[in-house]
């Protein structure tokens, strides 16, 4: 019984987890800017959510907060386009790796202040601790959680999994049906024919960043539904890698793979949790299912 | 005489250095005009500066008669200029479909879209055949085809090329010029061809001009540049 719910779990997880790299999979998998500070904008998402609740005067229940989040994280990816990426991708006519490795660094750049940022409001006494905050978990019928065969889930949970699947459908929806998906993977490959098609690059990779930062912090404001016990500034260092690695997984530019990562990982992660207790175990056989995967099929798991 | 596009005086270059001292050039309404020259005459850098990709330093680009001097690339294409540039510049990692849709989804196009596609798909059937495949495993040949049909899908008033014969076997040269031709007598379209080709040229321009060192040298019909002893020892090798 302890098994399965471990294997349920994880796959919450998992799908949660995808959810967060599934902003990346946009902007790196696509549109080739190597954004390391995508961890960090989940980050700020996941504070988001927690300030709206408590330090709004609007009392801004959790289950909406991926909603808000991911407005204030449209408006947000302006800010982040102009100041770090305008200048390296704006011009650039295709993204060669001299391009991706300068977004790399200005991105890292963009990151690190707003870890500083997190990371000053943490010590002047925002930190921000979910014990205490009453009412934070969903609650039906007077209860957080139900049980099924056995197994209870928390419907917090549910609905951070319900927001996870609108999420990367999200990302699917835009690359297959909407010309614009067409319009950035164009943009990586050759923009000035872009430009001659009709289209302004600018605006096209514009658009991409506003998404991708609108997902990113979507996706922590989802991850506070599922560990609901206090955040940090440091959850980068756990977020980060894990979705570096689900979209290698699953492969570059791949949404499916992307989601299949994510469940991957996921259950990975809760076994392997469930077995030892330990993180560091945990997030290690993340990385060892990532170098096996990348022997037998180094395009990712869904890569072409 | 109506013209679709007036250069005057234009001047452009890049950085410090300047590559055009005031073109002046006119694309005949519904007829082929060549730009012809040499390899670093400046050629490209006219359609790149026409299309605002290279933003010009003085002159005037007259489109319609309107003065589109300092619009950016993308609106040009909306209002009906299109380039087919030097070496294709196709996305390889997108289908032949994927090219047409994105240029069919523009503003200008999209009522027409549907129709266009068709015309396209029955000027080259190769593309109707290989629409499924990547744009980067195509012939050279297919290549070419795929750029005009982009160029084509954003329903052009004034269509640009720039080299289309360049790299080609003789045999697809001479099907490009009877598409080119095409385009002029079946579609209706005023075409700016510009070329180092200049047999292919002659044989389906209507009136040319030559530029030397970013500077037009030479200009008139066809049939007076054909009689001309400069265009006849320099360029024609007789
Ligand atoms: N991107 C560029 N940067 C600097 N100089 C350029 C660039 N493109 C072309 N040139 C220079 O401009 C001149 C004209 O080039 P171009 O317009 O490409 O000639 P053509 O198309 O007639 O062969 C050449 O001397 C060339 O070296
Ligand atoms: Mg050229």
């Amino acid at each position: 019984m302890e098994f399965i719910s471990n294997i349920i779990y994880g796959l919450i997880y998992g799908a949660i987890l995808g959810a967060v790299a599934s902003g990346l999979t946009l902007i790196w998998g696509v549109m080739k800017v190597v954004n390391l500070a995508h961890g960090h904008l989940a980050v700020l998402g996941a504070f988001l959510a927690v300030i709206f609740y408590k330090y709004t005067p609007i009392t801004i229940d959790p289950s909406l907060s991926p909603i808000i989040a991911f407005i204030i994280g449209a408006l947000f990816g302006i800010f982040f386009y102009y100041t770090s990426l305008h200048v390296i991708v704006g011009k650039a006519e295709t993204m060669t790796l001299k391009v991706e490795m300068s977004s790399l660094l200005s991105t890292f750049g963009f990151g690190v202040a707003l870890y500083g940022l997190l990371y000053y409001g943490s010590a002047q006494g925002w930190y921000l601790q979910f014990e205490g905050l009453t009412g934070w978990t969903i609650q039906v019928g007077g209860k957080p959680y139900f049980e099924i065969l056995g197994v209870s889930i928390q419907y917090s949970w549910l609905v951070g999994l319900f927001y996870a699947v609108i999420l990367i459908a999200l990302v699917e929806l835009f690359l297959r049906k909407t010309v614009w998906g067409l319009a950035i993977r164009a943009v990586a490959q050759d923009s000035r024919a872009v430009a001659l098609t009709g289209y302004d690059p600018v605006k096209v990779k514009l658009l991409t960043t506003v998404l991708s930062t609108a997902m990113a912090l979507s996706a922590g404001a989802i991850f506070t539904l599922y560990i609901q016990n206090g955040i940090n500034p440091d959850l980068e260092h756990f977020l980060a890698p894990l979705s570096f690695v689900i979209v290698v997984l699953g492969g570059l530019g791949s949404v499916i793979g992307t989601f299949i990562g994510g469940l991957i990982i996921g259950l990975a992660y809760g076994i392997t949790m469930a077995l030892t207790g330990t993180q560091a175990i945990a997030l290690s056989v993340s990385f060892v299912i990532l170098v096996v995967i990348l022997l037998v099929k180094p395009q990712g798991l869904f890569g072409r | 005489m109506t013209y679709v596009l007036e250069l005057e005086k234009l001047e452009s270059g890049y950085g410090e250095t300047q590559v055009l001292f005031g073109v002046n050039l006119k694309a005949r309404k519904g007829q082929i005009t060549a730009l012809l020259g040499s390899n670093g005459a400046g050629k490209s850098t006219t359609l790149w500066t026409i299309m605002g990709i290279v933003k010009p330093w003085g002159g005037k680009i007259l489109f319609n008669g309107e003065d589109v001097t300092m619009l950016p690339p993308y609106k040009k294409v909306n209002i009906g200029m299109t380039l087919v540039p030097e070496g294709r510049r196709l996305w390889p990692q997108l289908t032949v479909e994927e090219h047409l849709i994105m240029a069919a989804s523009i503003p200008r196009s999209k009522e027409r879209a549907q129709e266009i596609l068709e015309m396209v798909y029955q000027l080259f059937p190769r593309l109707k055949e290989r629409r499924n495949q990547l744009a980067g495993t195509l012939s050279g040949g297919e290549q070419q085809m795929l750029a005009i049909a982009r160029g084509l899908m954003l329903n052009p008033v004034l269509f640009m090329l720039d080299e289309p014969s360049l790299g080609l076997a003789p045999k697809l040269v001479q099907e490009i010029a009877e598409t080119i031709s095409k385009l002029r007598d079946e579609w209706k379209l005023t075409v700016l061809l510009v070329e180092q080709n200049i047999h292919m040229s002659m044989q389906i321009a209507d009136y040319a001009y030559i530029i030397e060192n970013g500077r037009i040298v030479l200009e008139g019909t066809v049939d007076e540049l054909k009689e001309n002893p400069m265009v006849k020892k320099a360029y024609l090798g007789l």
